[in-house]
């Protein structure tokens, strides 16, 4: 079924040279469960690149989470080849392979009758690490999701809160040290102020640890948030467009991956991209540089910006309009329609500015850089 | 001959009450008979090969099995009548706001007093004044059935959802109204539940009531081992086992009617 | 004579009595429970039974074993013990081989049912984590479904106590004994504080057996589960 659409869609998409070292490597790939003739998953070629973040995303029903769930082969693949760092893993013992992977998923699953530490040693021992190694790993890990060992060690699950469950099950995941994390939906079931916070310690911890992850979301704020690249899949487990999230943002590779990410409303995408995403248009402070076509703007002691001093073209200066840089494109129009100003001031958490966002360049294309140069 | 009285208490853990998916009562209504009469066509397959002697024959004959099945069918069917008679408004009493505190107290009792046997119970009585015969019996059997019904009648009440009773309570039904229109109609799956537990330990116990000389299946059980008649004893088992099943298997039968009725 | 003083006579008598009815119930649990117990996990855990089986044998076995289970529940006592009587004779065999069958369905069903409500994600997660079938049935299906299962050991228990008097009419130990002799001599002697306290030793033992059970409980339940 998919001999129509892979040439087409897939295959440009998925063939990317850039990926010098996959961790992670599904060669042709077909899910088919028992019973049903329509594919889960047909024909996936997917390779996950060593110590990225790569987010699976599709509408429910796409395979998805039976991606996922092949890479450890918690499902077995119909056909194809699973390949973990190089090593032809599909006919491997499944139960010694997922000793090698994290998994962490939305419920958690946390062990009730286990003591948090003893949740979290529960591959070490069985990989037979002394007692130990155990203890200052645990220790080590409590520390990494922020979770005071001495206050969480020997408390049970269902003393904590959830946000606090999911700290210990990405914890539990990490506990053997595996160069890969499968997460299906981890922050799916938490509150929204919750998530936020987890998503940024994520984020944090990923900056530690650099593993090879792969996660599952129906949260395009999430993907966009947390991905390196994003994988969108379309029904029938044919995968529509792997890419960066600018990338997919602002290309779309076909009318399903737009309308997945937009639904039509270009607005929504802005609300996607956070400010330090872009390639800001370069700015300097007034007298430092001669005024050789960038804007220039005057600065107060502190080195914070007070007012435009020159911009190219126009005579009037607007009032200067900062917007933090962890703010997001769509937060920059709103400032600068609030403000009636064509363009806005870009900060830094010390609010000393790091660039300039234009309208013209909004209504232009978006120039974007790469995640982590 | 316990039947399924654990059955309430058994399932507690996952849901309350034996309100089991139906569709497993539905597979086991279907077998019950099957293993009755697969059973019994085992009996009669050995009876034909063997020829009874006069001993035997005088207990296995038709008209002293009709008799003995009169009697204990008799004995049941009364003292199942007197115990929903009087365990239903006793559960319901204790289903009342007034009495739910000492609810749990009472149901830890009951699980104690499934130790009680109700052979002791039947003997007992036998030393009262009522002495010996079929009234004596009929009272053990209440005794010793009369529980499960208040269980089963207070935890269908218990269990009925506190929203329901106040969204009548607030369409402005009176206590007693609520009781009628909305309890008591949610809660009779449960209390049909505990009325079949009932009935098969009345089946079971009235096979004892022969030991205080009231008759029933019991009595050809009884005198088959006395008189060392293996046969005998073998025919008049399978008999009284089947007669539970079977009666099990009707009480299965109204419970599913009542259950599939009330959604 | 008054019952306080009959008791006091007779007291190692009774003592021994409680101890019969008291071994001959455990031996029938712990024969019932060890069978349930192996019955209901093969029945429920899907890679132990073969692979070959569909899904449906599979139900399909768990629910005819419950059914077959509960249905020996329901033949009356007096009937199970006369059927049994022509092949095993009189005595213990009959009495413990019977107790045994009645025993089996309140630990088979919570077994099956522990084992069924628990909760699907701690599975997942276990199998995600590498841990084989085994493993899992070892260190997490059986601790988290253990108080229901022992809660119904405790239930059959209690019904085999009861029982357990009528295996005296194949001649099994216990306070049976007393009740059929006490019977025997309806208005003798002493025959009413025979009956009494043949039945009053069944409660007797079953006080004993339900401390013996909140303690196991307290002790084997894991502090994460426990309630409260």
């Amino acid at each position: 079924m998919s001999d129509d659409v892979r040439p087409t869609i897939a295959r440009p998409m998925i063939a990317r040279p850039t990926i010098a070292h996959p961790m992670i490597a599904l060669q042709g790939i077909t899910k088919t469960y028992p019973g049903q003739t329509r594919h889960a998953v047909a024909q996936l070629d997917f390779d996950v690149p060593d110590g990225n973040i790569v987010m699976l995303i599709g509408p429910s029903g796409c395979g998805k989470t039976t991606t996922l769930k092949m890479m450890n082969r918690l499902i077995e693949p119909t056909s194809g080849r699973i390949l973990l760092d190089g090593e032809d893993v599909t006919g491997v013992d499944g139960d010694q392979l997922r000793r090698r992977i994290g998994y962490v998923i939305q419920q958690v699953g946390l062990f009730p009758h286990f003591t948090i530490a003893d949740n979290i040693a529960v591959v070490p021992r069985i990989l037979g690490w002394d007692r130990k190694r155990i203890d200052t790993r645990v220790d080590e890990l409590l520390h990494l999701v922020g979770l005071e060992p001495r206050d969480f060690r020997d408390r049970h699950p269902r003393q904590l809160s959830g946000g606090q469950q999911q700290r210990v099950g990405v914890a539990r995941g990490l506990a053997a040290d595996p160069a890969v994390m499968l997460m299906d939906e981890p922050f799916g079931a938490i509150d929204p102020i919750t998530r936020d916070r987890l998503q940024d310690e994520f984020l944090e911890i990923q900056r530690q640890i650099a593993k090879t992850i792969c996660f599952v979301t129906h949260d395009l704020t999430e993907a966009v948030k947390l991905g390196d690249r994003i994988a969108v899949f379309g029904p029938g487990g044919v995968l529509q467009q792997y890419d960066t999230p600018e990338q997919i943002l602002t290309h779309p590779a076909n009318d399903f991956v737009a309308e997945f990410v937009g639904s039509g409303a270009a607005v929504r995408r802005l609300s996607l991209l956070e400010l330090s995403r872009l390639e800001l248009e370069q700015i300097s402070v007034d007298g430092v540089d001669s005024p050789n076509g960038h804007p220039t703007y005057r600065a107060d002691a502190a080195g914070r910006a007070v007012a435009w001093s020159h911009l190219p073209g126009v005579s009037e200066m607007p009032p200067l309009v900062t917007v933090p840089l962890s703010g997001t494109v769509y937060d920059a129009v709103d400032v600068m329609l609030d403000m009636r100003t064509p363009l806005v001031a870009v900060v830094d958490h010390e609010d000393r500015p790091q660039g300039a966002l234009r309208w013209d360049a909004l209504v232009r294309e978006l120039p974007t850089k790469g995640r982590r140069p | 001959m316990t039947a399924t009285v654990g059955e309430s208490k058994v399932a507690r853990p996952t849901g309350p009450g034996s309100t089991g998916s139906t569709r497993k009562a539905d597979r086991s209504l279907v077998a019950v008979p099957i293993i009755v009469v697969v059973g019994l066509g085992l009996v009669a397959l050995y009876l034909s090969t063997r020829t009874l002697d006069t001993i035997e024959r005088r207990t296995i004959n038709v008209e002293n099995i009709t008799a003995r099945l009169g009697e204990h069918l008799y004995l049941t069917a009364v003292s199942t009548a007197i115990v929903i008679a009087l365990a239903i408004p006793l559960g319901i009493v204790l289903s009342r706001p007034a009495l739910r505190r000492v609810q749990p107290g009472v149901l830890a009792l009951t699980g104690f007093l499934q130790a009680l046997p109700p052979f002791g119970v039947i003997i007992l009585l036998a030393f009262s004044p009522l002495g010996l015969g079929a009234t004596t019996a009929i009272v053990a059997l209440v005794v010793a059935s009369f529980l499960p019904v208040v269980t089963n009648t207070a935890v269908g009440l218990a269990q009925v959802d506190p929203a329901m009773v106040e969204a009548a309570r607030g369409m402005g039904m009176s206590s007693r109204q609520t009781l009628w229109r909305v309890e008591l109609p949610l809660a009779v799956p449960v209390m049909v539940a505990g009325i079949r537990v009932a009935l098969v330990l009345n089946v079971a116990t009235a096979t004892l009531a022969t030991y205080i000389g009231a008759g029933g299946l019991g009595n050809i059980i009884d005198g088959a081992l006395r008189l060392g008649r293996p046969t005998a004893t073998l025919v008049a088992a399978a008999l009284v086992a089947a007669l539970a099943l079977l009666i099990d298997w009707l009480a299965g039968v109204a419970e599913y009617l009542v259950r599939r009725r009330s959604g | 004579m008054g019952f306080g003083e009959y008791v006091g006579s007779e007291l190692s008598t009774l003592g021994f009595y409680a101890q019969q009815h008291f071994l001959l119930v455990l031996y029938a649990v712990a024969a019932a429970s060890v069978i349930a117990l192996a019955l209901g996990v093969l029945l429920h855990t899907n890679e132990l039974t073969p692979e070959s089986w569909t899904r449906k044998m599979r139900v399909g076995s768990r629910e005819t074993a419950l059914l077959l289970a509960s249905a020996a529940l329901t033949v009356p006592s007096l009937a199970l013990f006369g059927l049994l009587q022509p092949v095993l004779g009189i005595g213990v065999a009959p009495a413990l081989v019977g107790l045994t069958i009645y025993g089996t369905y309140p630990v088979l069903r919570n077994t099956v049912a522990g084992l069924s409500s628990v909760d699907p994600a701690v599975l997942d997660a276990a199998r995600g984590m590498g841990l084989g079938p085994v493993r899992r049935m070892l260190r997490v299906q059986l601790p988290l479904a253990w108080p229901v299962i022992l809660s119904g050991i405790r239930v059959a228990t209690l019904i085999l106590i009861g029982v357990a008097v009528v295996a005296a009419i194949v001649r099994g130990p216990g306070f049976g004994q007393p009740l059929f002799t006490g019977l025997g001599r309806l208005g003798a002697v002493n025959s009413f504080n025979q009956v009494l306290a043949g039945t009053l030793g069944c409660l007797a033992v079953a006080a004993v057996y339900e401390i013996a059970f909140f303690a196991i409980a307290r002790l084997t339940t894991p502090r994460g589960i426990r309630v409260r």
